[in-house]
């Protein structure tokens, strides 16, 4: 995890990257918001619709209360929490560039 | 028990808290003090209008019959929203830059502002909503009956009928006093959205109070409510199946396609960045309406007597349990849920019906004198505040038919189902540059028969229309086509079956058939401005229709709409842009696309289009702007030929670097070269002087003829080096221009004696002959010394270079129009054709001739003189010998004169 970490760092601190070096990283960066904005809906419609959905349908339970149940409000609600982190970075995105971007 | 009377005076405090809310922002917002009006919080909680009574009450009955099939209708929504960045923020963009004012309008603007979409969409929805209204109604009555004493039985359905009666008549009142206060070109309702917004947080703290009595109240914690029910109660074998995620399609369509979802969603938004806040916080909110519905209806099923309505189980609850006061406020949560429901939708439709049938039926029954029939404004709102009474009296009258029956409760999924018919438009609009407005009718029209025929009209059970013989036996009892089980597949479920065949057909005649037909030019420029809205609204000028009308026409007719002080602040501030301090703005195409715009505003695409074309004729597109609608190839194409000629540009300044970097070497060579003759040239009668000098001054003995000698060498010397300096001089001086010619007429030939005079020593030493002939009188207006020493150059060249055996240079003058012409013919080896302008570069000498006393920089020099007097000097192509021919303008007027 830490080996990962610092393989990341870069040897040059950003601001003695030449130029385009820079400006490269905030472009990737904001194209991977857009694909992401994507992600959630598909990954929650993935997450409750059948089959996979259907994984869960079978008796079991969580904290006493039924797993399908927890399943379900537990997806909802992670879905819930990504956007709200996403939608800031989506809008950030947005203002930076001044709606250039489709 | 609270009395009915309490309850309605409950409910009267209620609505009366709501009117003033409503006002009170109607009247900030009149006044520009918006503040938190228009904050996210608002905006997120004005679109809870999504939770309607069917939801507040018929989710916790839906979860007591069916388990967890209640989460669907809002999962789908969750997603949509989450999902926000692809089609909701684009509708709300498109819809602020089109103005749209509804579903039908958005539609209608897509296809080309076309009427008959608009009415369409307009009809089918209706359709839909005002058995949903129905449904309100019924809730509200219902929740009402609770409330009543039980041993009154036989007053109930008249009592239902009178409650049912009220509660449309006081709902009707609050839309049309909040709906239709004016004809805003936003087509925004500040006092309904605020007023709707306190709705929604009543309907939540209503039911979460409720939620929690239950866990904390009835049960010791959420764990022991579920172990009163048997453990695999929410397994059911097939839970996860076509139904399940039919109804979370529908529900992620409904929340776009649902006329009140539209309005709150898109039309009401007055800032996209709101939107982003909505994105999770509405999901939020509906994520806590459903928390509790569970624990509601275990507990409703475990505590209430068997054979209480399910559907109830939210007011029925506390009740049963004394919890008067959390009673009363469920009911308030109820109240709210189902009035916001039907003033949203009532104002919705009322816009649509208003913009997309009375509008065109009037402007086509006023045809051909629509300038003299009055103000369309009054028109709108008493055709808005008429629609608003139809609407609820069609709910209501839709209640007393089938008032109490049990098909009204599946009215809310078959209605979702009729405005999910309208998706497929909706995003292939937004997204696909190829959809046409044929396809689109053809889509919507199939969509729609087909879930009439196998979803809507058989909940009637014979009663409409379709006989029950039809139903169970299919039309002239053909098996396959029975409206539930086409082809004989039912799919286990009428919903899915009709969703099935309704959205597949739908699709197929929406593809096809804009494959097979073609957009007209206003499709095409309201494509594009659908389509690329991101990218258009980012370049300044759109795309419009090239029609004019006077300006004056203009102004009247957005008067007549907007009223006169928005319609007198638009063309002020249109004419500001133009540039122009006071009076009407120019009429441009612009001009007319503006107003239109704004007119959408008020009545919709579609009529706006129509009366404007009325004043301004039909209009065209220009090439120009077909240009730049050519589709994407085109545009690609174009990209490709703009980088070729990019490239080919770059090339040719490549190309006329490399040159120039060629003379720059070139020049520096020559350069070079010359610095070290001059410097030896310089040195040569330098160093002789210098010696002669020392001779001078050091040998006190040398005898004076001797002396004289030297000295007159020193004087010679000295004169050659100033000549040498003189040239090196004239050259720069020349070439910069700034040499003051003394300007005078004289015959030409005048200066020719003085330079053959001049070179007579010089000829005469190399025995050189020099012949003169043509018209020597020919006058010139020129420097005579400078012209002379032009001459003696470049006779005394022609001694030095060009002589021949038996030397000789003739001199011819001739004059051809406004010129006179001298050549110098010698007849020695002439100049190579490659060499000819290498005689006038500064320094250059051919092939390493000697000095002779001059430094090469005779005939750059007289080159340079005779082009400072309007002349010319060039060597004449072709041989024997070298020709160098001087011409120059002759003075034609004042030899006229002279004669």
């Amino acid at each position: 995890m830490t080996e990962g970490g610092e393989a990341e760092q870069p040897a040059v601190s950003k601001s003695e990257l030449p130029r385009f070096a820079q400006t490269r990283r905030p472009k990737r960066d904001r194209s991977r918001r857009h694909d992401a904005a994507l992600l959630v809906p598909l990954g929650g419609a993935i997450a409750l619709l059948p089959p996979f959905a259907g994984f869960f349908a079978r008796p079991g339970e969580v904290f006493g209360l039924p797993l399908v149940v927890v399943y379900l409000f537990g997806v909802w609600l992670a879905i819930i929490l990504v956007s709200i982190r996403l939608t800031r970075l989506l809008q950030q995105a947005q203002d930076d560039t001044h709606d250039t971007e489709r | 028990m609270v009395s009915l009377n309490a309850l309605v005076l409950t409910c009267m405090a209620y609505v009366a808290l709501l009117f003033g809310v409503a006002y009170w922002a109607e009247k900030r917002a009149a006044q520009g003090q918006y503040g938190w009006l228009r904050s996210p919080l608002v905006y997120t909680l004005s679109i809870s209008v999504y939770c309607t009574a069917w939801t507040y009450y018929g989710a916790v009955g839906s979860a007591a019959r069916n388990g967890l099939e209640f989460m669907t209708i809002y999962i789908g929504p969750t997603l949509v929203f989450v999902g926000w960045w692809f089609i909701l923020r684009k509708l709300v963009r498109i819809a602020r830059e089109q103005r749209t004012t509804s579903l039908a309008d958005l539609l209608s603007s897509r296809y080309g502002k076309s009427a008959r979409i608009a009415v369409m969409a307009t009809i089918f929805l209706t359709i839909t909503t005002t058995p949903y209204i129905a449904l309100q109604l019924q809730s509200l009555t219902v929740s009402f009956s609770v409330f009543q004493d039980p041993s009154a039985e036989s007053a109930s359905a008249e009592f239902g009928g009178v409650t049912a009666f009220w509660i449309a008549a006081g709902l009707a009142l609050f839309t049309i006093v909040f709906g239709t206060r004016n004809v805003d070109v936003n087509e925004r309702h500040y006092g309904v959205v605020t007023a709707i917004a306190l709705e929604a947080v009543v309907k939540i703290v209503a039911l979460t109070s409720v939620g929690l009595f239950v866990v904390f109240g009835l049960s010791d914690s959420p764990a022991e409510l579920f172990a009163r029910v048997p453990a695999d109660s929410f397994v059911q074998e097939d839970m996860f199946g076509a139904r399940w995620a039919t109804l979370i399609f529908l529900s992620a369509t409904a929340v776009i396609c649902l006329p009140r979802m539209f309005q709150v969603i898109v039309v009401e938004n007055v800032d996209e960045r709101h939107l982003s806040t909505a994105a999770w916080a509405f999901p939020a909110y509906i994520f806590l309406i459903s928390l509790f519905v569970l624990p509601i209806a275990i507990a409703g099923a475990q505590v209430l007597p068997e054979g209480a309505n399910p559907d109830l189980y939210v007011l029925s609850l506390p009740l049963a349990e004394g919890q008067t006061g959390l009673a009363l406020l469920a009911f308030l949560g109820g109240f709210s849920a189902a009035t916001s429901m039907v003033i949203v939708s009532s104002i919705a439709l009322s816009t649509m019906i208003s913009n997309h049938i009375v509008i065109p039926l009037w402007l086509r029954m006023t045809e051909g004198g629509p300038r003299t029939s009055g103000d369309v404004r009054s028109i709108l709102l008493v055709s808005r505040r008429v629609s608003i009474g139809v609407i609820l009296a069609l709910g209501y009258i839709y209640y007393r038919l089938t008032g109490g029956s049990g098909s009204l409760a599946a009215i809310g999924l078959i209605s979702f189902a009729g405005a999910a018919q309208l998706l497929p438009s909706v995003i292939a609009g937004i997204y696909w540059q190829r959809a046409t407005r044929t396809g689109a009718l053809l889509g919507i029209g199939i969509g729609f028969a087909v879930w009439a025929y196998t979803l809507f009209l058989p909940t009637f059970e014979g009663a409409l229309l379709i006989s029950q013989s039809v139903i169970t036996q299919g039309p002239w009892g053909l098996e396959a086509l029975r409206p539930q089980a086409l082809f004989n597949r039912d799919f286990g479920d009428p919903l899915v079956h009709a969703m099935f065949w309704s959205m597949s057909l739908n699709l197929l005649a929406l593809v096809s058939g804009s494959l097979l037909s073609r957009q007209r030019p206003l499709e095409r420029l309201q494509t594009r401005q659908f389509v690329d809205v991101f990218s258009l609204s980012a370049e300044a000028p759109g795309l419009s229709l090239q029609r004019t009308a006077r300006s004056e026409d203009l102004f009247e007719l957005g008067q007549r709409i907007l009223g006169r002080e928005p319609a007198h602040t638009l063309f002020t501030d249109i004419a500001r842009g133009q540039g122009k301090p006071s009076g009407l703005p120019d009429a441009t195409p612009r001009l007319t696309e503006t107003l239109e715009r704004e007119l959408a505003g008020a009545i919709g695409a579609a009529s706006a289009h129509a009366m404007v074309s009325q004043i301004s004729g039909r209009g065209s597109v220009s090439v120009d702007e077909l240009m730049k609608m050519a589709d994407e190839t085109a545009q690609i194409v174009e990209y490709a030929h703009q980088l070729e000629d990019k490239s080919r540009e770059l090339e040719e300044t490549a190309e006329q670097l490399r040159r120039a970097n060629e003379q720059l070497t070139a020049l520096g060579a020559q350069k070079d070269a010359f610095l070290s003759q001059v410097s030896h040239e310089l040195r040569t009668p330098m160093t002789s002087i210098r010696s002669f000098a020392e001779i001078l001054k050091d040998a006190h003995d040398v005898a004076p003829d001797k002396a004289d000698r030297f000295i007159s060498i020193i004087h010679n010397e000295s004169l050659r080096l100033t000549r040498l300096l003189d040239e090196i001089l004239d050259v720069s001086v020349l070439e910069s221009g700034r040499i003051s010619l003394r300007l005078e007429r004289f015959e030409i030939g005048a200066a020719l004696d003085h330079a053959i005079a001049a070179t007579e020593p010089l000829r005469n030493q190399h025995s050189v002959e020099l012949a003169l002939s043509g018209p020597r009188a020919t006058l010139v207006n020129a420097d005579f010394d400078r012209l002379a020493q032009v001459f003696i150059n470049i006779i005394t060249n022609a001694v030095k270079y060009g002589r021949g055996a038996d030397p000789k240079i003739s001199v011819t003058v001739y004059t051809k129009h406004t010129r006179v012409f001298v050549d110098f013919k010698d007849n020695g080896p002439g100049i190579k054709a490659a060499d000819h302008e290498q005689v006038f570069e500064k320094f250059a000498r051919l092939e390493e001739a000697s000095l002779a006393g001059g430094a090469g920089l005779g005939m750059p020099i007289s080159r340079e003189i005779m082009r400072n007097l309007d002349g010319n000097l060039t060597i004449v192509e072709g041989g024997p010998g070298a020709t160098f021919r001087v011409s120059l303008p002759r003075t034609l007027v004042s030899r006229a004169a002279a004669e």
